[in-house]
């Protein structure tokens, strides 16, 4: 069905666009790389001795080939397409000249790393 | 249960999750947490786990084609997401001033009123004219979308500014408090106060809740509360459901999926209550 988008941006170049392909990108490395783990684990559960609860751990884990530490940075990876869809719309709105978007989005993305820094703390 | 047969349950109840958060903007956790609690004995904190990676799951899983149809309003999403983030912090402070007994009552009883809200307008396909809040203008909230089910372009204008951002404030506190019902307001709060149609409400909420989740989902991953075997399943079944939601909604009338929500609401509301109630 053709659709009756002549008095719209192209769809190409929107905001809306960037920020939707930057989550594809997130969303399908992520799926491949928690399915990965999985598959890993089903296979041999007593491999993943422990999956990491932080950056670095997970990193040295997936060097050990360990199932569970490469279903975390699956999840990990998850949990940045959250926070970078964020600064994908902040720099799209930015690049059509929507500075007032380009500013909220910058604020949110402040008020997220906020959150995280005093998450950390407790 | 082997773990093959507990594996494929967990898929299984996160493919429905996922598709029925997509559709009605909501996480997923209502089905989730007692899912796996109840009927797959996985420990309360390693499900509240899961929950959080479903959400954000449903968030990104479905948005990629929400925001291709353009059925998501990027620009009311992001300058709502500010209340919601700044109101979760809020609640990440609040949390030792006050008992959540009586916030689970209070808005026990608030949802259970905006459940008849919504009944009484169960019928309405579409808000109609709509006057635009000043602001909304400025900011150029209003937009449109293709409406495959009634086979023509939609535009909307958005009202209640203030009203829906004091909303979606308190939902991000509740997110921050609670850790549930967080997409639910966040309907609410668009096809209430600001007369959104169903469908841009609940995609712009799918698009949010992700937003909102990430915070606390780093602090449940740094304290290891999120079990790689448990969230692994959910994780692909919830992409699965919400990929599969997004093909049907387009389709789907904004009756129907009004309908869908207010049991839900319903059934949150009493739930809410019911905890409050016995502290």
């Amino acid at each position: 069905m053709a659709r009756p988008d002549a008095n719209r941006p192209a769809p190409g170049r929107s905001a809306e666009w960037w920020t939707g392909q930057s989550l594809r990108i997130g969303v399908i490395l992520s799926a491949v790389l928690v399915a990965a783990g999985f598959l890993l684990f089903l296979f041999r559960p007593a491999a993943t001795a422990g999956a990491g609860a932080n950056v670095a751990a997970v990193a040295a884990g997936v060097l050990r080939l360990d199932p569970g530490a490469i279903i975390n940075l699956g999840l990990l990876v998850l949990i940045g397409t959250s926070v970078f869809r964020v600064a994908a719309a902040a720099l799209a709105f930015g690049v059509e000249g929507d500075y007032a978007y380009a500013v909220i989005c910058t604020l949110v993305l402040l008020v997220l790393l906020v959150s995280f820094a005093l998450g950390k703390g407790e | 249960m082997s773990l093959a047969a507990f594996s494929a349950t967990t898929f299984g109840i996160a493919v429905f999750a996922g598709l029925l958060g997509s559709l009605l903007g909501l996480g997923g956790g209502i089905i989730i947490v007692p899912a796996l609690t109840l009927y797959l004995g996985v420990d309360i904190r390693h499900a509240i786990g899961a929950s959080v990676i479903s959400v954000i799951a449903t968030s990104s899983g479905a948005a990629i084609a929400f925001l291709r149809d353009r059925i998501t309003n990027l620009r009311l999403g992001m300058f709502l997401n500010l209340a919601t983030t700044l109101g979760a912090l809020a609640g990440a402070f609040a949390m030792d001033l006050v008992e959540p007994r009586w916030l689970f009552l209070l808005f026990g009883l608030l949802l259970g009123y905006s459940a008849l809200a919504m009944y009484r307008k169960r019928n309405v396909e579409l808000p109609g004219e709509v006057p635009e809040h000043p602001l909304a203008a400025r900011l150029r909230l209003s937009g449109s979308y293709y409406d495959k089910a009634l086979a023509r372009e939609v535009s909307y204008s958005v009202t209640g500014v203030y009203s829906g951002w004091v909303v979606m404030f308190v939902a991000g506190v509740l997110s921050g408090l609670l850790g549930i019902g967080s997409g639910l307001f966040k309907v609410l709060g668009m096809d209430v106060f600001m007369k959104l149609p169903m469908k841009v409400s609940t995609a712009t909420s799918n698009f949010m809740i992700g937003v909102t989740a990430a915070a606390s989902a780093g602090v449940y991953f740094s304290r290891g509360e999120i079990d790689p075997v448990t969230a692994a399943p959910v994780a692909l079944g919830v992409l699965l459901g919400a990929l599969a939601g997004t093909r049907v909604m387009g389709g789907m009338k904004n009756t129907t999926l009004r309908k869908l929500f207010i049991p839900i609401l319903l059934y949150t509301a009493a739930q809410m209550a019911w905890k409050g109630w016995n502290g």
